[in-house]
């Protein structure tokens, strides 16, 4: 009788585990795939929290992180998973999908695809197809009309001094702030300038002097933004002419530095919800991405040199509640 | 008989703790002030009282059904969405509870029969399907919306053309005409309008310090949830 029991209650459980299993598996057989491709690095967690809030009632979410990863490892996984979509996060990633589809033959359907989080995103996906990305630049105008909507000094000249590998970028931002009021005046420099010290110097002297700019935007350029140029240039330039500069990287507003007045930054969080809506809209569009194949980063982050109130702009009143993050 | 006075002693501590826990206050209500300022605000009207403020709505509904929170403060159509949570009070604005949309578009008008094709751009209060079913319901027909979290988010989609317009209330109108120069043009709506912002109080909570400080919040602080008095 024992025996006969025990039998009954193994017979029980393992059909109940089968039934849990079935369930499951259902839950996820009835869920588009889509595969993200990334470092695993911390830097991506927020894009993958806002990422995944929105997808994963909808979606089968797999990562594809960079140890040990190539192109085979890569063709293996798809192959095995089939997604309908893919995320890319970051230069390698791009370049490691681009390797997948190179190795595609003739006729072979192409996954779509969207990258984030990388640099020059629209170069980086210039060679795939079916693929769009978001660009980690904050457009001017986005940057601009912030930091004026906080500002009761009028903003209506901006100055820009960067390398001619922005131009296109800087020509397409002129219309968009020209529709907002805002002149931009550009000093273009060569990619590979010899006396890079003294070109800025001549380009900043030009755009305060000849151009009356009431502003600067400064580019995320590493080039430009060199340790030494900063301390040789570009502080000691706005230590003495008391203006104000939009950036987009945090430590340039950070007060010790005496550099910048107002950072605006991608929102990590909202850029992997952007991405989210791009993906949405591709599953309505039978996976087909249309429009522009670079899209702006809407969302941002803004943060403000509290330091410099009073001498290189005046605040708005009530203006700091629109703000992220006051640094003094 | 040491069992019983250690379970004795267990309950008196947690049945203290439990009292002495101040009653919680969870708001969401997406503008552009930011959360902490809210936060802020709030506290130092209704002392005694743990607020948090959400800047998200994956956020603050996922909280809301784990904490379960004696009382929330956000839009009242998402009152209506979450279980167990009675409306108590209603914010009020130019002596109205209600709200009213408009599609904000540039240059031109919105023609409503071509919204098919075209995306609307809107603050996300209620999780995608809902919204969409939202948006539909205030416009009287299908729409394709893009979603965003912050109200200023809205208008980089009208500048990069992403959404040929926005759907927002009457009163957001003012905030884009102050930080923009676009040519912005309304299309008004025919549309009953919507509760504005609510207060509501789970099922098995009084909330009665929540209740009681409500009353005395100074329209200054009510004014960051976009009204000027509770009834």
């Amino acid at each position: 009788m024992n025996k006969q029991r025990t039998g009954f209650l193994r017979l029980r459980t393992a059909l109940v585990l089968v039934v849990v299993l079935v369930c499951l598996s259902a839950s996820v057989l009835g869920k588009d795939v889509l595969l993200l491709v990334h470092s695993g690095d911390a830097v991506f967690t927020p894009t993958i929290k806002g990422l995944t809030d929105e997808l994963e009632e909808d979606f089968d979410i797999h990562h594809f992180k960079k140890r040990k990863a190539t192109v085979a490892k890569l063709t293996r996984r798809i192959a095995r998973i089939s997604p309908k979509i893919l995320v890319l996060m970051d230069n390698w990633a791009i370049g490691l999908f681009q390797g997948y589809q190179d190795g595609l033959p003739p006729g072979a359907f192409i996954i779509p695809s969207i990258s984030i989080m990388s640099i020059n995103v629209g170069e980086a996906i210039s060679g795939l197809k079916n693929a769009v990305g978001i660009s980690y630049n904050v457009p001017v105008v986005t940057s601009l009309v912030h930091f004026r909507s906080i500002s009761s000094t009028p903003i209506k000249n901006t100055g820009i001094i960067c390398r001619e590998v922005l131009k296109n970028f800087v020509a397409k931002n002129n219309e968009y702030c020209r529709a907002e009021g805002i002149a931009l005046h550009g000093v273009l420099l060569s990619n590979h300038e010899k006396d890079i010290k003294n070109s800025i110097t001549r380009g900043l002297e030009h755009l305060l002097k000849t151009e009356k700019v009431d502003s600067f935007w400064i580019p995320n350029d590493p080039i430009l933004l060199r340790k030494t140029i900063l301390a040789d240039v570009w502080v000691p330039f706005f230590k003495k002419h008391k203006i104000p500069i939009v950036v987009g990287v945090k430590h340039f507003v950070a007060p010790d530095s005496d550099f910048g007045t107002f950072a605006v930054l991608p929102d990590l969080v909202e850029l992997g919800g952007q991405a989210a809506e791009l993906i949405l809209e591709a599953k309505d569009n039978k996976w087909a991405l249309t429009g522009d194949k670079t899209k702006p980063a809407i969302s941002t982050r803004k943060i403000l040199n509290a330091k410099q109130a009073g001498t290189r702009y005046k605040l708005k009143k009530d203006s700091l509640q629109r703000i992220d993050e006051v640094l003094k | 008989m040491a069992k019983n006075t250690f379970a004795l002693v267990a309950m008196a501590i947690i049945l203290l703790t439990v009292s002495l826990r101040g009653e919680k206050l969870y708001v969401f209500y997406p503008n552009e002030i930011r959360p902490k300022i809210i936060r802020r605000q709030l506290s130092e009207a209704c002392p005694g009282i743990e607020i948090t403020v959400f800047g998200r709505y994956k956020d603050f509904k996922a909280k809301v059904i784990w904490d379960s929170p004696d009382a929330i403060i956000t839009k009242t159509p998402l009152i209506k969405q979450l279980e167990g949570y009675n409306i108590r009070f209603n914010g009020i604005r130019d002596s109205k509870t209600n709200e009213h949309y408009v599609l904000l578009s540039i240059e031109k008008p919105i023609a409503l029969p071509d919204l098919s094709t075209h995306y609307i751009g809107t603050v996300d209060f209620l999780g995608r399907k809902e919204m969409k079913g939202f948006v539909e319901n205030i416009l009287s027909r299908p729409a394709k919306i893009k979603r965003v979290t912050k109200l200023e988010d809205l208008l980089p989609l009208m500048t990069f053309k992403m959404a040929e317009g926005i759907l927002i209330t009457e009163k957001e109108v003012e905030y884009f005409e102050e930080i923009s120069k676009l040519n912005f043009v309304r299309t008004k709506l025919k549309n009953i309008g919507t509760g504005i912002v609510a207060l509501a109080t789970h099922k098995g909570s009084k909330a009665r310090v929540v209740m009681e400080a409500l009353k005395k919040i100074p329209e200054k602080t009510n004014m960051l949830l976009g009204i000027q008095e509770w009834k």
